[in-house]
Parts: structure tokens; sequence; C-alpha cells
């Protein structure tokens, strides 16, 4: 008995460090708390059974036993840690039905299997300690090895049947689709942009086998308060699939999508939110503006550049980065580069300081009202030769970019957009998202009249034709790719170039 | 060696072949970041 004891609570001891540490990576500093109990309480009940024979106290350390291996060890390390790491990703690869496991970090992934491992051991400890106090008790090792085998088999197996994503034809024939975009705050203009995009995409649907469903979620302007919103979609309206634009909320919206096992297509430039998965990205990442943007910059001869941007959104300075990179590659000189944030309304000085280094042209790239602010000024300083990516597009007053040209997304119908301003006049139509919040939706729609589960459909997908021109995802990828286009503003609208 | 000694080995050996899988399945993973998708971590355009 001192022996079998002493093995015993040597085991959950050593579980207990174990499932502290993984949880420190889910619950922080709270794990402590978990660990110290799991290390304590069994070890004060073990001392009390030792000292009285308490029937009580032994099956106390029985139950704590009971759940160190099923809560934490099969249920925690085995379902939710070890077989989506190995098995999940085994299947993933041999067919596309099964998605990619989401991995924490290597710390997580390791206490994981050693909480599955740790628990093997007190089961097997908690076992023998049993059979000392019952003798006459049937079994041995033999019986627990049998017993535990079958057990991991069953979860095996059970890990199989549920990991698959299947096809199930929508509830009375209606497919519903959350549109998830802020229709309010700073984000408004895009947003409802997107809106009204989809809801031409759905306009323009003809003859299919379902009905789709428009599901508004107003995400509002805030990231932290988006999650409920985003949540009682899922829950509440229980929304198909998700379109979703603007990186900020398609990043609160993946980790929500991926545990409710539905599709969210996001036209979002934030390439990680891309899991290949059930969230897949559609939009010319910065990379690819900047390649667009020094591609034309060469071909009008431009060697010298300033550079004049806003720090915030930070998607300015992710296209002002990608630019310098490329340019950089391809022998374009940054002359200036000078940056300012949100409430910079003067910008002579850093208008005096970028002439001085006699550039080409001027990038300029700011969120409103600085970017109309900035066009103003440098136009009654004589200069007129700017440049930017996307910002244009986003101007209020579009007329002071009369004759700039920049990068935008390309649109190969406009159609699509005469068809956006007669449903929607007075709305601006924002180029950047619409064509991608077109295509999206359609996505969700082809899988369906397909009879396909949709985030399956779209792992399958390699490239299609859209609304942008060619898109193309590598397999197994969660970024669609595409090329922007170079456009200009004429007449006070963008018009493209090519 | 006993068989308790060679029992123990090949639980340690497991548990190494366990721990270096995990750690080439999540290195292999880690979503590699662009060049600027750091930058743009809280894209507000698109």
């Amino acid at each position: 008995m001192h022996t079998s004891a002493r093995q015993s609570l040597l085991s959950v001891m050593l579980s207990a460090v174990i499932i502290g540490i993984n949880h420190l990576y889910s619950i922080g500093p709270r794990a402590i708390g978990l660990g110290a109990m799991l290390l304590l309480v069994p070890a004060a009940l073990l001392w009390w059974f030792r000292r009285t024979q308490s029937r009580v106290a032994f099956a106390g350390y029985l139950l704590m036993n009971a759940w160190i291996v099923i809560g934490f060890g099969l249920w925690e390390g085995l379902w939710r840690i070890t077989l989506p790491l190995f098995l999940g990703t085994l299947l993933a690869s041999l067919s596309t039905t099964f998605p990619s496991p989401t991995l924490g970090a290597y710390g997580f992934e390791a206490t994981g299997i050693l909480m599955f491992i740790g628990s093997l051991f007190v089961a097997y400890h908690a076992f023998t300690l049993v059979q000392v106090r019952r003798p006459t008790a049937a079994g041995g090792r033999g019986r627990f090895a049998t017993g535990a085998l079958l057990a991991v088999a069953v979860l095996v197996a059970a890990f199989v049947w549920t990991d698959q994503d299947r096809w199930t034809a929508p509830a009375n024939g209606v497919v519903k689709i959350g549109v998830i975009v802020p229709k309010s705050g700073p984000f408004a203009i895009l947003g409802n942009s997107f809106l009204k995009a989809v809801q031409v995409a759905r306009q323009d649907l003809r003859g299919t086998k379902y009905q789709y469903q428009l599901v508004m979620v107003d995400v509002g302007s805030d990231p932290r308060t988006a999650g409920a919103a985003i949540q009682r979609a899922i829950r509440v309206d229980r929304v198909d699939a998700i379109v979703g634009g603007i990186s900020l909320f398609g990043q609160v919206t993946k980790p929500l999508a991926t545990k409710a096992r539905i599709l969210q297509t996001c036209v979002c430039s934030v390439t990680i939110i891309g899991d290949g998965a059930y969230n897949f990205t559609n939009i010319p990442t910065p990379e690819a503006e900047g390649i667009r943007w020094v591609q034309e910059a060469r071909r009008r001869g431009i060697t010298t550049v300033a550079m004049l941007s806003g720090l915030y959104p930070p998607s300015i300075q992710g296209h002002v980065t990608a630019v310098k990179t490329e340019a950089a590659r391809e022998g374009v000189r940054i002359v200036s580069d000078q940056t300012f944030d949100t409430g910079t309304t003067d910008f002579r000085a850093m208008i005096e300081r970028a002439e001085a280094g006699h550039p080409d042209v001027y990038y300029v790239e700011a969120p409103e009202p600085a970017l109309d602010q900035l066009a103003q000024q440098l136009s009654a300083t004589g200069i007129h030769d700017f440049t930017s990516v996307v910002a244009p597009s986003l101007s209020t007053q579009p007329e002071l970019f009369e004759g700039t040209w920049y990068t935008d997304s390309d649109l190969r119908d406009f159609g699509f957009k005469r068809r956006f301003e007669e449903m929607y006049p007075g709305t601006q139509f924002a180029t950047h998202m619409m064509p991608y919040a077109y295509d999206d939706f359609n996505l969700i729609v082809q899988a369906y009249e397909r009879g396909q589960n949709p985030a399956v459909y779209v792992r399958n997908i390699t490239g299609y034709e859209g609304m942008a021109g060619p898109v193309k995802k590598a397999p197994r990828s969660g970024n669609f790719e595409s090329m922007p286009a170079v456009w200009t503003i004429k007449n006070g609208k963008p018009a493209l170039v090519h | 060696m006993s068989t308790r000694a060679l029992r123990w080995t090949a639980i340690a050996v497991l548990i190494g072949v366990a721990l270096s899988g995990a750690y080439l399945i999540v290195a292999h993973n880690s979503p590699a970041l662009s060049v600027t998708a750091g930058a743009t971590s809280a894209g507000v355009f698109h």
C-alpha cells in the first residue's frame, strides 16, 4: 500500500505541475491556483486516508484522480490537443474535407501531450492502489491496458468521425449569410459600401436552388465589443457562413468562425487571418500593391519619391512599407519619408522638407480628413504630381486628386459599379473592397448550389475569374491572391488606367 | 538491461518522439508573416 500510494501521489503531483503550466497559456496566472489545488488537495486527502482509513478520503482522492484523467488527460490533453495536432494534421493532409487544426504555441501543445501521458500514469497508479486496497478486485495490468487502449481507440474513432466537414442542406432551403462590417464610426463608408455590394450580388442571383438571406451584423467601431455581436449572429441567428470586411474585425471573427466550424471569407489584407481551414482572405496584399505601384512608377520614368503618410490606420504603413521595399529592389529612390499622426492639420513644414529632395512624385496616403487637407496644401504650394495606393478612391473630395494615379483593386465588370450606383445613389463605391465582397458572396452561393460544404468548397478552389479579374490560391492556403490595377481620378471620379 | 529499465527507456523514447513530432508540426504550421502583415495587424482600409 505504501509504495502504491507514493507512486500514485507522485504521478498526480507531476501531472498537476504539467496541467498548471499548460493552463498558463489559456487562463494566465490563475493557472497557478489550479496547479496548486491539484497538488495540495489529493495530497491532503491521501494523508487523511492513510491516517484514518476514511472511505470518504479515499473516494475523494479517487475523484481527484478521475478529474485529472478524464477532464485534463483525455478531454483536454488527448481530445483537444494531441488528436488535433497529430491526427488532425494527418487527416487534413489526406483530404480537404478535414480542416487544418488550429495550433497553439509549442509549449501549449507539448504540455498538452504530457497532460495526456501523465494522466495515463495517474490512471494506472490509481488502478493499482484500488487493487492493493481490494485484492479481490478482478484483473491486473492486462485488464488496465485493455481498458486504456479501448478508451483511446474509441476517442480516435470519434475524432475521425467528428473532425470531417460534411454537407448539410440548409434548413427550410434558406441559407443565412452573416455580413460582418462596421456600419458606424470611422469605417462607416467602407462598411456601408461593402454591405451594399453584397446586396447587389444577392440581387444579381438568378434561378438558384436555395434562398439566400443576408444577416447584417453591425460590429460598431470597436473590435473589443465586436465579438458579442458576431457571437449572437452565430448562436442566435445561426448564420451558415460569413462574409466580412476590415481586418480589424476579421481577426475577431476568425476564432469564432473556427469554433463554430463555419466559413468566413474576409476582404482583409492581414494575411494571417486566412488559415485555409475556415477563414480565407481575398484582396490584394500590401506586397502586391507595392509591386504594382513601383511597376507603374518605373513605366512613368519616376526615379525619386517623397513620401507623406499617416501613422493611422496601420494599413497605411503596411502599404508604405511594401512600396519602400519594392522601390529599394527596383532602384526607385525615396528622397523624403515623413509620417504624421491623426491630429495633424498643418502640413506646410513637411511639404517644404519634402520639396527639398526634388522628388519626381509625392506619395500621399492618409485617412480623412487629413488626406484632403494634405492634397489641398500640396496644391496650394503648386504641387500637383502626387500619387498613392487606394486612398484617393476614399477621398470625400476626389476632385482634389484630379489627374492623380494610384493603385487599387481591379474592376473587370463596370456594370457592377453602374448597378451599385443605380441601386444606391449617394453611397460611395469604394473600389478597393467591393469586387471581392461581390465574389466572396458568390463563392458561398456556388458551394450551396453544388451541394458542397462551403468551407470544403473554398479549400478546394485554386483560382477563379472574378469581378476583380483572375484570382489565385495556392493549395491549402487561406489567402486568395490578385493583382491590383492602376487608376486615376478623371473628372472627379476614379477611372481605370490599366 | 532489466525489463524495468527497458520499459522506462521505451517510454522516454516515445515521449521524445511525440514532443519532437509536435515541434515539427507547430513550426511548419506557424503563419508565415509577410513583410507587412505585422504592420497591418489592425488593417482598417480593408
